[in-house]
């Protein structure tokens, strides 16, 4: 035993030098130096668990700056007969040079002994903590890391590689993760990052035979105990470059629910010591503990893995489908709903859960008039739903129950037919202006008989009393009919126009058409003052009449909707280039620039709901194409709006 | 000349005899086609000219149209319409008639000068 013991002597008082001579004479593995400074910068390079301090070294500063090593050495004060009265005080182990060498050496087997249940005291100490500090416990962090990945276990290919990310985990810890073939040979091998790459390849030549035998035994979930100084682990020696002392280890099988068959592949994780410390019987249920139901789970994660691509997938399509769902429970609160739901209804989707259904789509305290939730577990006829105030929309809603367990769900299903409402209107708009325009054709017709007999005879009756004579006053009546019958004449005329087919381009005075459009806005004009201007007094361009009629009558009744009927209205007609420009310009409150380019889509509406189609703009600009025309619209806020239409005055210039 | 005015309404083809007698033309008038089918089928000398109103009950202008143009190939022929759209015009000068004058007419007094323009083209 007298080897195990590694001296170091401090000081050149003559105690010392006499010590050394006896320590040497006991082949004592000893050191000398001669200070304490010297002798604690030394422990690195040599390090010894007894210091000998001669009188000359020994002062509490000294004692403290040993007691500050670690681990901190046992200290002696080298004595003659006579102890300084400090050394009392602090009552260290003394060593009497007057001893026999056997006495002298037994002191300081007593000293080292004393060393070594300290030490291993601190070891016992550390390792209690280690192992009930949770956040400290590298098994329980691993697995808790593991059982993290795995959940979110999306990202792996395979369960097997989510287990091989305990690779990063088996990083920050004295652990390895080894994976296994078919015959439980050693395929990779994943260390503790702080160990050298080249300990890494060493595992790769782990003889296949050897260890093959060593992990076959292992079983699934339970926990096997390896120790260096078992000759069957000798393969095991070269597995880390720092000496292990004992290992635990585990085996995980990869059980691969596709083909309801265990897997070839497994993996072996081994959490080792460097300590002579051996594991004990709690770090046995530890790791069984934790680690066992991870082996054992395998499976279930593969099978949560399988939901959550499920329900990725299924969360996936939900959000995909573009018109908008929810599933609500039985008081109309929302549990689930799509993107496009919240685009529907103007919000946030992580903001929907919990919301109620109507007040998000109605703004409503209680449900909807008609509601279909809760009507029929069975599919049924979509439910007409007309939502008012801000988010006002014509929804058509169709609702499912689902039946889980003592809840009931309602898988709601809702398209938004505005527009087709809109086109509805729309259509029957326009079919009324066609059953307008046959009854104006009717009416003209029957209108122009008995119209043109006033006209030609009044006429004629103005060219027969030029020759014959008439009574003045009679000539002035009969002018009074002439002229009604031409003002009717007149309005007939514009009626037809407005209400028959565009006909063909033909060279049109474009004054003579604004005069006639405004003629026809005259009722929304009323407090609007209008400017004309032109710069000829009958430009003329190629256009479709009726067309171009309808064009200013439509932007002459929006600039004038725009101004609130209040302000002024300037058209413009100007030669450019080879066209004809009519702009109309207002001094209303302008188009924000965002919306200024979708004036011309059909459906968009700046004014109130309701008052407008939106395709006032649109028709516009339909008809300025037909015609081969352009229209280009600019807007200053709180300035106004102009538009411009370019017109061919060559025929086919504009084509 | 010789003219024939056929319409329905009294007071149109009234008004057209009285200005095309005063013009110093021989003018005939029917109240409906069938008494113009009549007058045309029996006219021992041809009209010169033919005003007919398009839309009358029973027989239409057009039909009264096609009689004139095969029994009086030279007859001008003016087509009067209250309410027409391209196409009726167009078919119905293809079928012959001169010209299709809308009604009411701009200046009645002005008809017997277009009488004299055709004339002049058909020289």
């Amino acid at each position: 035993m007298a080897s195990t013991l590694r001296v170091k002597l401090v000081g050149d008082d003559p105690e010392i030098i006499k010590l050394e001579s006896v320590i040497r004479g006991e082949r004592i593995s000893c050191s000398r130096s001669l200070n304490t400074d010297d002798a604690c910068d030394s422990q690195e390079l040599e390090a010894a668990d007894l210091f000998v301090l001669g009188a000359g070294e020994f002062s509490q500063g000294h004692v403290n700056q040993i007691q500050r090593l670690d681990p901190a050495p046992e200290i002696f004060l080298a004595a003659s007969k006579k102890v300084p009265n400090l050394a009392k005080v602090m009552s260290p182990a003394i060593l009497y040079v007057d001893w026999t060498p056997e006495e002298i050496v037994s002191q300081l087997e007593h000293g080292n002994a004393l060393y070594r249940r300290k030490k291993r005291l601190a070891a016992l100490r550390d390792h209690r903590n280690r192992s009930l500090n949770i956040e400290s416990n590298p098994a329980i962090n691993l697995v808790t890391n593991v059982m993290r990945r795995c959940t979110a276990a999306e990202q792996y290919p395979d369960i097997l590689s989510a287990l091989l990310t305990l690779r990063t985990v088996v990083d920050f810890h004295d652990s390895a993760l080894v994976t296994l073939g078919e015959n439980s040979e050693v395929l990779e091998a994943w260390h503790n990052s702080k160990e050298l790459r080249e300990t890494i390849h060493a595992v790769d030549l782990l003889g296949n035979g050897a260890t093959a035998s060593l992990f076959s035994g292992l079983e699934d979930g339970k926990v096997a105990f390896f120790s260096s100084s078992d000759p069957a682990c000798a393969t095991l020696e070269n597995f880390t470059s720092n000496p292990w002392s004992f290992a635990l280890a585990m085996r995980f099988s990869v059980f691969d629910p596709p083909r309801r068959s265990r897997s070839a592949k497994s993996a072996v994780l081994l959490l080792y010591r460097r300590e002579l410390l051996p594991f004990v019987e709690r770090d046995h249920w530890l790791m069984e503990l934790t680690y066992g139901p991870l082996a054992l789970a395998l499976e279930k994660v593969a099978m949560l893995k399988a939901i959550s691509q499920a329900s990725k997938e299924w969360r996936s399509t939900f959000d995909g489908i573009s018109e908008p769902l929810t599933v609500i429970d039985r008081n109309y609160t929302i549990v689930k709903a799509n993107k496009a739901f919240a685009r529907l209804v103007d919000q946030d989707i992580k903001k929907l859960k919990g919301r109620r259904c109507y007040t998000l789509l109605a703004n409503r305290r209680q449900p909807c008039l008609g509601c279909p939730v809760g009507l029929s577990f069975q599919p049924q006829v979509g439910t007409r739903i007309q939502l008012q105030g801000k988010l006002k929309r014509d929804l058509l809603a169709w609702s499912y129950g689902i039946r889980t367990g003592l809840d009931s769900y309602h898988f709601q299903f809702y398209r938004n037919v505005s527009k087709e409402t809109a086109l509805a209107s729309t259509l029957i708009q326009s079919e009324k202006m066609a059953a307008l325009g046959r009854l104006v054709g009717a009416v003209a017709h029957e209108i122009n008989n008995p119209l043109a007999g006033i006209l030609a005879t009044s006429q004629l009756m103005q060219e027969e009393a030029k020759q014959d004579g008439m009574d003045p006053s009679v000539l002035d009546d009969v002018e009074e009919i002439r002229s009604a019958a031409w003002r009717s004449k007149k309005i007939i005329d514009d009626l037809l126009g407005f209400t028959s087919e565009p006909k063909a381009l033909e060279e049109t005075n474009l004054l003579t058409a604004v005069n006639s459009a405004l003629a026809f806005a005259k009722s929304a004009m009323r407090e609007i003052s209008v400017r004309v201007h032109s710069e000829k007094a009958a430009p003329k361009a190629f256009v479709s009449v009726n067309s171009l009629q309808q064009v200013l009558f439509n932007l002459i009744t929006n600039a004038a909707q725009a101004m609130n009927g209040k302000g002024a209205l300037e058209i413009n007609i100007a030669r450019d280039g080879e066209y004809y420009r009519i702009d109309v310009r207002d001094n209303g409150p302008g188009i924000p620039q965002e919306k200024l380019n979708h004036v011309f889509d059909p459906f968009f509406t700046s004014k109130q709901e309701g008052s407008g189609t939106g395709l006032g703009l649109s028709i516009v600009k339909s008809l300025i194409q037909k015609m081969g025309a352009r229209i280009e619209v600019s807007s200053c806020s709180s300035k106004g709006t102009e538009f411009r239409i370019f017109l061919a005055r060559e025929h086919g210039a504009g084509e | 000349m010789k003219v024939l005015v056929v319409d329905d309404e009294k007071i149109i083809s009234g008004a057209l005899a009285r200005m095309l007698t005063r013009a110093g033309h021989e003018v005939q008038v029917a109240n409906h086609g069938v008494e113009a089918l009549h007058l045309v089928e029996a006219a021992n000398v041809p009209f010169d000219y033919c005003f007919l109103d398009l839309l009358m009950p029973e027989i239409s202008g057009a039909t009264v149209l096609d009689l004139v143009r095969t029994k009086m190939p030279k007859a001008t022929v003016f087509m009067m319409t209250a309410y027409g759209d391209m196409a009726v015009r167009e078919d119905l000068m293809k079928r012959g008639a001169a010209k299709v004058l809308a009604k009411p007419f701009d200046d009645i007094t002005k008809l017997p000068e277009l009488l004299v323009s055709t004339y002049r083209e058909n020289d």
